[in-house]
C-alpha cells in the first residue's frame, strides 16, 4: 500500500511538473516567431492589400440563437471592418426570440427568392432575407439545429471563397480580417485556416462599438480568464501555428478557405467543441489526401469577447468546453501519435489529450493521494512539498513569460493593473484553477443533458464593457 | 534531501522573482515611452504645421529631430496630405535636415531586418528622386518586405528606368510578392507604361515567358488605365494561356476603348469562366446599350460569378436596371438571383427617401 | 468672415488647414470624431469640412443626420478613400464637394470659398 501511494504520487508530481515545464517550451517557442510577425505587421504596410488583388472576398458567417440583446450592434461592428470585398451571412438558428425581427427592422431587410446551395446538409431554411441598405447582409431564416448547424447553413449561402466564422456577441478589432488575410495572401496554395487573437472584452473601454483601451477587469475570475487567455493565444498559438500543428482554430474568429470546409463536412451539429472538431477534420482531411496545407494563427487578428463573470456561467462554459474536448478526443483518437498526421499527431493533439483532457483527473487524484501518503509517511512530506512548489513556479515562470509577450499590444501598463497581473499569476494556484480541474472532472462523468447551445448568458456588447 | 532538486527549486524560484521584476520594470518603461511617443509626436505635428502653413523653413534645425522616427512619421503624415507647393516644402524639409540620408543608412544590409524594414518603409513616404541610387540596391534585399517597399519608393519617385528590373525580379519571388510588386508599381502611373508594355512584349516573345508575372503586367496596365496598352491587351485577350486572358479581360475594364468591343464581345464566350466574368464587366463599361441582350444572356451562365457580374455589367448600361427588373420577374431563378443581388447593390430597388436639398 | 467646422481624426490635417483658414480670417470650430462634428453641427458654421474615416460616425454619416435635421449648411467630405461610391453617396446627400486627399491647400482653400455664402 505504501509503495503504491508512493509510486503514485510521485507519478502525479512528476506528471504535473512535466506538465508545466511543456507549457513553458511553449512559450518560449511562441517568444521565438512573435517577433518577425510583429515586425511585419507593424512596418509591412498590410493595409495596401486593401486595394489589391491580394485579398479574395470574404463571407463573414455568423450564427445567431437568440441574440436579441446584441446582434444589431455586432452586425453594425462587423460591417465597419477594413476589407475590401465582404458580406456578412447570418443565420438565425430558430431564435424563440426576437432576433429576427430586430434584424429585419434595423438594415431595411426584405424576403428574397434566394436558392440556398447545400454544399453541407442542415436544417431546413424558411427564409432568406436581404437588406435594402447599402449593406452586404443576408439573413436566412431557419429552423433550430444548433451552432454548428446554423454556421453550416450560413456557410452554404456564402458566395465568397473564404469564409470567417464569428460569434454574434464579439467586437473584431478593424484590422483583424487584414491580418489574418495577409497569411492567406501570402501562401493561398496551402493556408486553409488562420485562427484569431481572442482576448476578453471585460474591462475594456468601447465606444462606437471599438474597443479604445484595454483593461484590467474587476474580478478575479475575470482576472484568471484573462491570463488564460494571454497564455492560450499569445504563449501557445504562435509556436503551434509556425509548426501547423493548430489542433483548433477558435470559433470566435476562425477564417476558412470555404472549400476545405465543405471537403471536410461542414461543422458537426450538436457539438460542444465544434471548432475543435472541425480543425482537426480538416487536419485529417488534408493528411489524409496528402495534399499540401497549412492552418495559422494570426496574433494581430484581434477579436474580443466577453468572458463570464459569474461563477455559475464559467461552471457552465468550461463543462461545455470539457464535454467537446471529451467528443474531439473520442472521434479523433486515430490522430494521437500518429506520425502520418504529422507535428498535430505527434505534439499538439497528444498535448490536448494527456494535458487538457486528463489533466484534470490526474490533479485531482493527486488532491486526494499526496495528502493521504503523506500522512501514511508513505512519502518524504518535504520532498513533495518542494517538488509541488517547483511545478507552480515553472507554471508562474510561463504566465509571467506570456505576460510579457503580451507587451506588444501595450496593454494594461497601469502601475496598478501591472499589480493586479502579478498578483493574478500567484493567486490563480490558490484555489481558481482547482476550481476548473473541479468541474472539468464533473463534466467528464456527468451525462450529456445539457443542451448544446449550454446557454451562456448573453447581454449584448455595449452593456458588458461600460461605455466610455 | 536530493541537492538537485533543491538547487532547481532555488533556479525556478529565482526565476520567478526576476521576471516579476523584469515584468513590473518592463510595463513601467513602456507606459513612459508610450507617455513620451505621445508628447513628441504631438510636438512634431505641430512643429512641422506650423513650418509649413508659415512656409519657412527652420534656420538651424534641431539635429536629435532627423533621426527620430517619430519625427519621420510626423513629416510623412504631411507629405502624404497634401500636394503642389506644400509637397515641394515638406521635400526641401527633408532634404535640409538630411533624412533621407539617415533612412538610406539605415536600410543598410548590416542592419537589423527590423531596423531597415522601418527605415525602408518611411523612406517610401520621404524619398525624393535623390534617393533614386540608394532604393535600386534595396530591390535586392534578402527580405521580400523591404523589396516591396523598395519598389514603392521607386514608384513614387518615378524611376522608369528600373521598371524592367523589378519585373525580372518579379519573376523569380513567390506570387504574393509578385503581386504586390506589380501593384506598387501603379503608382508610378502613366510614365510606367511604355517600359511595362515593352517588357511584356519581351517576356512574350521568350519560349518560356513568366505566365504569372506578364498577367500581373496586364493587371497593371489596367489599373493605371492607359490607352496606350490597348493593343497589348488586346494580345493577350487572344491568347491561349487563360491567366492571360483573363488579366486582359480585367484590365481592358479601365484601359478599353471602341477598339476592344468586338474582342471582349467574343471574350464573354469564352470556356474559362473567369475570363467571361471579367469580359462581361469591361464590356459593361464601354459598350452601348446595343450589347444589353448580350449581356442579358449571361444571367444563365453556369458560374455565379459570370451571373453576378453580368447582373453588375447591367446596372451599369441605360436600359439595363429595367432588363434586369425583367430578370426578376423570369422563370430563370438565377438570374432572378443574380438580378436581384445587383440591384440592392446599385440601390435601384432601395425605397429612396428624398432629402432636402439648399435651394 | 466665416465660421468654419472641421472634423478630421488626423491632428495634422487639422492645425494645417487650421492655420490656413485662420490666417484668412475665419473662425474654425474644430472635431476629431464623427459624433463631436455633429454635435457641433448645433452651432449652425457657414460652412463644414467633413473627413469621410473618422472613428465612430463616418463623414457621410453625420452628413445624412444633418440633413434629415434640415441643416442645410454646405459640407465638404475630405477622404483618402478613392472610392466611386463614396464619392457618389456624398454627393446624392447632399455634399457640396468631394475633396480626396492628399489635396492641395490653394484649391481646397479656392473650393471653400466657392461654397461659402456670399
Amino acid at each position: 500500500m505504501h509503495t503504491f501511494l508512493a509510486v503514485s504520487s510521485l507519478v502525479v508530481l512528476v506528471y504535473y511538473l512535466a506538465y508545466q515545464v511543456t507549457m513553458l517550451v511553449f512559450t518560449v517557442g511562441s517568444a521565438a516567431v512573435l517577433g518577425k510577425e510583429r515586425m511585419i505587421a507593424r512596418y509591412g504596410r498590410i493595409e495596401d492589400m486593401l486595394t489589391s488583388d491580394l485579398a479574395p472576398p470574404v463571407s463573414i458567417v455568423v450564427a445567431a440563437y437568440n441574440e436579441s440583446a446584441g446582434i444589431v450592434e455586432a452586425i453594425t461592428s462587423m460591417s465597419m471592418v477594413s476589407y475590401p470585398r465582404f458580406e456578412i451571412v447570418v443565420a438565425n438558428d430558430g431564435s424563440t426570440d426576437d432576433t429576427l425581427d430586430r434584424l429585419i427592422d434595423a438594415f431595411d431587410m426584405f424576403p428574397v427568392p434566394y436558392p440556398v446551395r447545400t454544399n453541407i446538409d442542415t436544417a431546413p431554411v424558411r427564409q432568406v432575407y436581404k437588406s435594402r441598405k447599402p449593406i452586404a447582409l443576408t439573413v436566412v431564416d431557419k429552423e433550430n439545429g444548433g451552432k454548428g448547424d446554423a454556421l453550416n447553413v450560413a456557410i452554404n449561402t456564402a458566395r465568397y471563397p473564404y469564409v470567417m466564422a464569428t460569434d454574434a456577441d464579439v467586437i473584431i478589432d478593424g484590422k483583424a480580417l487584414v491580418h489574418a488575410m495577409r497569411l492567406v495572401a501570402e501562401d493561398r496554395d496551402r493556408v486553409v485556416a488562420v485562427g484569431g487573437n481572442i482576448r476578453p472584452l471585460n474591462g475594456a473601454t468601447v465606444t462606437h462599438g471599438h474597443v479604445v483601451e484595454a483593461g484590467v477587469p474587476k474580478s478575479l475570475i475575470e482576472r484568471y480568464q484573462l491570463l488564460e487567455y494571454v497564455r492560450a493565444f499569445v504563449a501557445t498559438r504562435p509556436f503551434w501555428s509556425a509548426i501547423n500543428a493548430l489542433p483548433l482554430v477558435s470559433g470566435a474568429f476562425s477564417l476558412y478557405k470555404r472549400d476545405a470546409v465543405v471537403d471536410a463536412g461542414g461543422f458537426a451539429s450538436g457539438h460542444m467543441g465544434e471548432d475543435i472538431d472541425l480543425t482537426m477534420r480538416i487536419h485529417r482531411h488534408y493528411r489524409n489526401a496528402k495534399i499540401p496545407y497549412k492552418i495559422m494563427y494570426s496574433p494581430s487578428a484581434i477579436v474580443w469577447t466577453e468572458v463570464p463573470t459569474t461563477r455559475a456561467v464559467l461552471r457552465r462554459q468550461r463543462i461545455r468546453w470539457h464535454r467537446g474536448l471529451m467528443t474531439a478526443v473520442r472521434d479523433f483518437r486515430s490522430s494521437i501519435f500518429n506520425p502520418r498526421h504529422g507535428a498535430v499527431g505527434m505534439l499538439s493533439w497528444p498535448t490536448m489529450v494527456f494535458f487538457e483532457f486528463v489533466a484534470p483527473v490526474v490533479e485531482l487524484l493527486g488532491y486526494v493521494l499526496i495528502p493521504i501518503a503523506m500522512l501514511v509517511g508513505a512519502v518524504d512530506p518535504m520532498q513533495v512539498l518542494v517538488l509541488f512548489v517547483i511545478a507552480l513556479f515553472v507554471g508562474t515562470i510561463t504566465s509571467l513569460f506570456a505576460l510579457l509577450l503580451d507587451e506588444r499590444y501595450g496593454y494594461f501598463n497601469d502601475p496598478r493593473e501591472t499589480l493586479q497581473l502579478l498578483t493574478i499569476c500567484f493567486v490563480e494556484n490558490l484555489g481558481l484553477r482547482q476550481m476548473t480541474v473541479w468541474w472539468r472532472v464533473r463534466a467528464m462523468h456527468r451525462g450529456r443533458q445539457d443542451k448544446a447551445w449550454g446557454n451562456m448568458e448573453r447581454r449584448g456588447v455595449r452593456t458588458i464593457a461600460k461605455a466610455g | 534531501m536530493d541537492a538537485t532538486i533543491v538547487s532547481i527549486l532555488a533556479v525556478t524560484a529565482g526565476l520567478t522573482a526576476s521576471l516579476v521584476v523584469v515584468l513590473a520594470v518592463v510595463k513601467l518603461f513602456h507606459r513612459e515611452i508610450e507617455r513620451y511617443r505621445g508628447v513628441r509626436t504631438a510636438y512634431y505635428t505641430s512643429a512641422v504645421g506650423e513650418m509649413l502653413s508659415r512656409g519657412v523653413l527652420p534656420s538651424r534645425p534641431r539635429q536629435g529631430w532627423a533621426e527620430d522616427p517619430l519625427f519621420h512619421d510626423a513629416v510623412a503624415d504631411y507629405r502624404l496630405m497634401v500636394t503642389g507647393e506644400d509637397r515641394r516644402f515638406v521635400d526641401s524639409l527633408v532634404d535640409k535636415l538630411g533624412i533621407g540620408d539617415i533612412l538610406v543608412t539605415r536600410a543598410r544590409r548590416r542592419f537589423p531586418r527590423s531596423t531597415r524594414l522601418r527605415a525602408v518603409s518611411s523612406l517610401v513616404d520621404l524619398a525624393t528622386p535623390a534617393h533614386t541610387a540608394a532604393l535600386q540596391t534595396m530591390i535586392d534585399d534578402p527580405n521580400p518586405h523591404v523589396r516591396v517597399h523598395a519598389v514603392r519608393g521607386l514608384a513614387r519617385v518615378g524611376d522608369t528606368g528600373a521598371v524592367s528590373h523589378i519585373l525580372d525580379i518579379a519573376t523569380r519571388v513567390k506570387p504574393w510578392e509578385a503581386a504586390r510588386t506589380a501593384d506598387a508599381l501603379v503608382e508610378m502611373g502613366a510614365d510606367a507604361v511604355e517600359p511595362v508594355i515593352n517588357w511584356v512584349e519581351h517576356e512574350r516573345s521568350k519560349a518560356f515567358p513568366s505566365v504569372d508575372v506578364v498577367a500581373l503586367s496586364g493587371r497593371l496596365l489596367g489599373l493605371i488605365g492607359d490607352e496606350r496598352a490597348e493593343p497589348v491587351l488586346i494580345a493577350l485577350l487572344g491568347s491561349d494561356r487563360p491567366d492571360w486572358r483573363v488579366a486582359a479581360a480585367s484590365a481592358l475594364e479601365h484601359a478599353g476603348t471602341d477598339m476592344s468591343v468586338e474582342p471582349l464581345r467574343v471574350a464573354i464566350h469564352d470556356d474559362d469562366w473567369r475570363v467571361r466574368a471579367r469580359a462581361v464587366v469591361a464590356l459593361g463599361a464601354m459598350a452601348d446599350d446595343v450589347a444589353i441582350e448580350e449581356i442579358a444572356q449571361l444571367l444563365t451562365d453556369r458560374q455565379w460569378w459570370v451571373r453576378q457580374n453580368a447582373a453588375g455589367a447591367l446596372t451599369q448600361l441605360p436600359g439595363g436596371t429595367d432588363r434586369l427588373k425583367a430578370a426578376l420577374e423570369g422563370s430563370d431563378h438565377f438570374a432572378a438571383d443574380a438580378a436581384l443581388n445587383q440591384l440592392t447593390i446599385s440601390g435601384a430597388l432601395s425605397e429612396r427617401r428624398p432629402l432636402p436639398s439648399r435651394t | 468672415m466665416a465660421r468654419i467646422l472641421l472634423a478630421d481624426d488626423s491632428p495634422s490635417v487639422r492645425l494645417l488647414v487650421r492655420r490656413h483658414l485662420q490666417a484668412d480670417g475665419h473662425e474654425v470650430l474644430e472635431a476629431e470624431d464623427g459624433d463631436a462634428a455633429y454635435a457641433l453641427g448645433a452651432e449652425d458654421p457657414d460652412l463644414a469640412i467633413l473627413d469621410q474615416l473618422m472613428p465612430g460616425m463616418r463623414g457621410t454619416d453625420v452628413l445624412h443626420r444633418w440633413r434629415t435635421e434640415e441643416r442645410l449648411f454646405p459640407v465638404l467630405l475630405l477622404s483618402a478613400v478613392d472610392d466611386e461610391h463614396v464619392v457618389i453617396q456624398s454627393l446624392e446627400l447632399g455634399a457640396a464637394d468631394y475633396i480626396r486627399k492628399p489635396f492641395s491647400m490653394p484649391e481646397l482653400k479656392a473650393r471653400i470659398a466657392a461654397h461659402l455664402p456670399r
